[in-house]
């Protein structure tokens, strides 16, 4: 590894080599961390050197400048090290012309580094930490010493924490919004109320705790699909995602933001994002904060940017969508799978009067029945009381459709639909067909990529929408919400309109 | 509770149980006095019938202490607390308490049970009923529109005080903008699935028929059957009044709600005794404080017309005949539809012409030129106009002539048996 010259280094000077604390990582390699000096007008180069003379190769390697101390005019380059493995006998060498230091590349173990990381720069940490993400070798520095963060721990402690979306300690920052979707998208948005240096940046690390084998939480670093960074005048928006596999397993989330306004002026934030709807996620982007400068370019950047993210989500999400939609199209046997009622929009007690009325309509079509919404427990109470049918409601109910995929056909009943449908004195026609496999899918998919309330419930009823829509009627119910702007509110409504109406003409029109 | 022991041999129709919203013993509305003048009457024929009602007096209670939800009230009469119902008196909150009483109404092991009324009743434990009683005949009686309409049934906006003439959940919403759609909906869905399912509804009145027929109820049977006055009203005498003395005495029957429109007649009346100063009216039913406590911008009305407006307060309904008697005109100048109200069918009985609202109930039951005349609902120059054209005693005692009596009891039993008798 080359160390370029220390810009403030000074000529002449005797090299000088530390190593601070070498940690053992999964599968036998090793994180050295240590600190360097060498002579500013000479190229140093930094290696270890196994038993023999053969170098052992260096998987990775960070420099950071060494803060600087009052006592030492000749800042050292602080560095992080990784290998696969590393031999007995090993040795650190740094050489820079002809002179050359060496010293054992064994150091004080595991215990140092909490220290390390919270005295080093804390450039250092987060670069370290996003290591992590990338290297699954290095996740168990997250976990050791069973503290939370593992080395980490003090590092993190020392970050400036970010309560609901405001930022009260700094000054160039208002707010730091972060959110995340059922997708696994992350929206970072971070805002002023004043225009952004041209030069500011923006990175984010994701860590989380996900339960182990045994049920306890195990801290970690939770590596990114894409990630992507705009600037808008007054903000800076980062867009990620997160592969939901590993978010369904994190029983936490957490984000750390390095927000760099200047190259001499750099915050960490450690953030906890909200758990957002697709249209909240968005209109994320568009959003300002109570004080800023108002401004007509800014409006028009953060649509465009908007724009973009919504083409870029259409052409992720459009695919599977399409396919999903054909497959519901086919013919499938859910019409011969034990019978699942479900009532959805169950959020009016009132409504408890008519199932008192008309528990039978559901107990002669159904085998078992789940009740969603706000007053599910109320509408539940007459099959309950009944007790012919077993009756699930609340969460339970969202994991029980969800798991119903293939195993039984969902017989669908929206409440207000139902309704009208006792009192034009035909009840039966209210019921949807049984729903297989193919709708579910379609269904998660669906209020995965273009869900408009965090409720299975809603996603399912817009899907019921487009499965009985008529020509001339809309697939999709415009989103109602406070809104950042009404241009916001068209061009998001516009992409998961479009989203919703993915798939076959038919499968809308013949559902 | 135990079963109540048959008190006569049984017939052929069976045991009815008649259930009423109330009994009149507590509140004298046409509704309860209705379904207890039916219930007198079986009884009298020999019936096999019993009445339950609702009391109010056991419901207030209730509030304070406990209470049996079914009481005796009498032999074959018994009372119950709706103390355990919601706040609309259309469901109950209480499901032990509708359990006490749909176990006591199966237990009494009626052929028929008929209600009148669903309000205080509720529609599941009209549900539970016919569920415990799947071989009973199931009968309603309407009284008036209460299913339809959340102003208290009366299909008159609540705003402008405009007629009503179709229900939808849009045009009840803008009567009601507190509600939501879906209320609406839940609401009527409720009512429609419980009342569908009668083997016969009996409405009062043509004209409620056709409101319920087009709000959707079109399953049962639907037969119109007047209620029956009763025995005791049906065998006084009626005699012939002397125009002369009687045609400028005009009296108004009944309490000074909002919507019996007393306030329209009182507006009629200085317009009236401009066209004729020897008109007098006679509020029966309130006093002149109950009315001007409703209506206080009536009083300078009530001071011009002097001695010819006289309030005779409350009176006993046994005593309707001989007060209708007293009048040569009975004016029902009500502002809502009405269904069959009491007082027209008391007019009838007493030859006493009626000048009625030309709308619903009250222009089916008075037949124009026969029973009576209209004027133009909510319209006091109309009125006025009307009660003056009244005055004329050749025209009181043509209608004094030709006025038409009310059904008698051997006609209301054969019409209640045949419609009855059939199980859809």
């Amino acid at each position: 590894m080359v160390l370029r010259p220390f810009e403030d280094g000074q000529s002449g000077e005797a090299l000088q080599l530390g190593l601070a604390c070498e940690v053992a990582l999964q599968g036998g390699g090793r994180l050295l961390l240590g600190s360097a000096r060498a002579p500013a007008d000479a190229e140093a180069t930094l290696w270890l050197e196994a038993p023999g003379g053969q170098p052992c190769p260096i998987m990775q390697a960070r420099f950071h400048p060494e803060p600087a101390q009052p006592d030492s005019p000749r800042p050292a380059r602080l560095f992080a090290l990784v290998t696969d493995a590393l031999p007995p006998g090993t040795r650190l060498v740094l050489q820079a012309g002809d002179q050359r230091t060496d010293i054992a590349g064994e150091g004080s173990g595991e215990s140092a580094l909490a220290g390390l990381l919270a005295a080093w720069p804390a450039e250092a940490g987060f670069a370290l930490l996003a290591d992590c993400a990338a290297n699954p070798a290095l996740q168990p520095l997250l976990g050791w010493q069973q503290r939370p963060f593992g080395g980490f721990g003090d590092w993190l402690a020392g970050l400036n924490p970010v309560r609901g979306r405001m930022v009260e300690t700094l000054a160039e920052i208002e707010e730091a919004e972060t959110l995340t979707s059922l997708a696994g998208e992350v929206m970072v948005v971070v805002r002023g109320s004043a225009a952004f240096p041209p030069e500011a940046r923006l990175e984010m690390v994701a860590i989380g705790q996900r339960p182990d084998a045994a049920g306890r939480a195990e801290p970690v670093a939770v590596p990114l699909l894409d990630w992507h960074v705009a600037a808008l005048p007054q903000a800076l928006v980062g867009q990620a995602r997160i592969d939901p596999a590993w978010l369904d397993r994190l029983s936490t989330l957490e984000l750390v933001l390095r927000v760099q306004m200047r190259p001499d002026l750099v915050h960490f934030l450690r953030c906890r994002p909200r758990a957002a709807t697709v249209p909240d996620l968005l209109d994320s982007i568009c959003r300002t904060t109570p004080f800023a400068e108002p401004g007509d370019a800014a409006g028009a950047a953060a649509l465009d940017l908007l724009r973009l993210v919504v083409a870029r989500r259409e052409a992720l999400w459009a695919p599977p969508l399409a396919s999903l939609a054909a497959q519901r199209a086919a013919p499938d046997a859910a019409g011969h799978l034990p019978r699942l009622g479900l009532i959805l929009g169950a959020d009016d007690p009132l409504a408890a009067r008519l199932f008192q009325v008309t528990a039978p309509e559901f107990e002669g079509r159904c085998d078992r029945l789940l009740v969603m919404g706000d007053a599910a427990e109320a509408v539940a109470q007459p099959f309950i009381r009944r007790g012919r049918i077993p009756v699930t409601l609340g969460a339970a109910a969202v994991q029980a459709l969800r798991q119903a995929a293939g195993r039984a056909g969902v017989l669908a009943v929206e409440a207000p639909r139902f309704a009208a449908a006792v009192a034009a004195g035909r009840p039966a026609s209210a019921f949807s067909r049984p729903l297989g496999a193919a709708d579910l899918a379609r269904l998660l998919a669906l209020h995965a990529s273009a869900g408009c309330e965090p409720a299975l419930a809603d996603s399912l009823a817009r899907l019921l929408r487009l499965h009985r829509m008529q020509p001339g009627e809309p697939a999709f119910l415009p989103v109602q919400r406070g809104w950042s702007s009404p241009h916001a509110a068209e061009v998001v409504n516009a992409h998961l309109a479009r989203l919703w109406s993915t798939g076959p003409a038919e499968t809308a029109l013949h559902g | 509770m135990a079963k109540p022991p048959r008190t006569r041999p049984a017939t052929a129709m069976g045991r009815v149980c008649i259930i009423a919203h109330s009994h009149p013993e507590f509140s004298k509305g046409g509704g309860e006095l209705a379904a207890y003048r039916q219930f007198e009457t079986m009884r009298d024929a020999g019936r096999d019938v019993v009445f339950v009602g609702a009391s109010e007096v056991g419901t207030q209670y209730a509030e304070s202490r406990p209470i049996e939800t079914v009481m005796p009230f009498g032999p074959g009469e018994y009372v119950y607390s709706f103390a355990g119902m919601a706040e609309d008196r259309l469901a109950w909150e209480d499901t032990y308490q509708r359990g006490v009483l749909v176990d006591f109404l199966a237990a009494l092991d009626c052929e028929v049970y008929h209600f009148h009324h669903y309000w205080r009743l509720g529609t599941d434990l009209i549900d539970a009923l016919m569920a415990a009683r799947p071989d009973a005949r199931f009968v309603m009686t309407m009284h008036e529109m209460l299913a339809i309409c959340l102003h208290h049934g009366q299909m008159v906006k609540t705003r402008s005080r405009e007629l009503c003439r179709r229900e939808s959940p849009l045009r009840c919403l803008a009567c009601f903008p507190d509600q939501t759609l879906e209320r609406f909906a839940y609401r009527k869905a409720t009512l429609m699935a419980v009342l569908s399912r009668f083997d016969t509804i009996l409405h009062p009145s043509d004209f409620i028929r056709g409101r319920y027929r087009d709000w959707g109820l079109t399953a049962p049977r639907d037969p119109v059957l007047e209620n029956y006055l009763g025995d005791a009203m049906l065998a006084q005498p009626r005699e012939a009044a002397d125009p002369q003395a009687m045609a400028h005495r005009f009296g108004f029957f009944g309490q000074p709600t909002s919507f019996k429109g007393l306030d329209v007649l009182l507006r009629a009346l200085p317009m009236a005794l401009r066209g004729n100063p020897d008109i007098v009216l006679t509020v029966f039913g309130a006093e002149r404080e109950d009315v001007l406590r409703l209506f206080p911008t009536l009083e300078p009305m009530v001071e011009a017309a002097g001695s010819s407006l006289t309030f005779a307060g409350r009176y006993d309904p046994l005593d309707a005949l001989d007060l209708m008697r007293s009048v040569g005109w009975v004016v029902v100048p009500s502002v809502w539809w009405e269904n069959s109200p009491v007082v027209i069918q008391e007019a009838r009985r007493a030859g006493t012409p009626l000048i009625v609202s030309d709308i619903g109930g009250m222009a089916e039951k008075v037949q124009r030129g026969v029973d009576g005349l209209h004027f133009k609902r909510a319209a006091p120059v109309d009125l006025a106009r009307v009660m003056v054209q009244a005055t004329d005693p050749e025209l009181r005692a043509t209608l004094g002539a030709s006025i038409r009596d009310v059904m008698g009891r051997a006609e209301f039993l054969a019409a209640l048996d045949a419609a009855t008798a059939v199980k859809r």
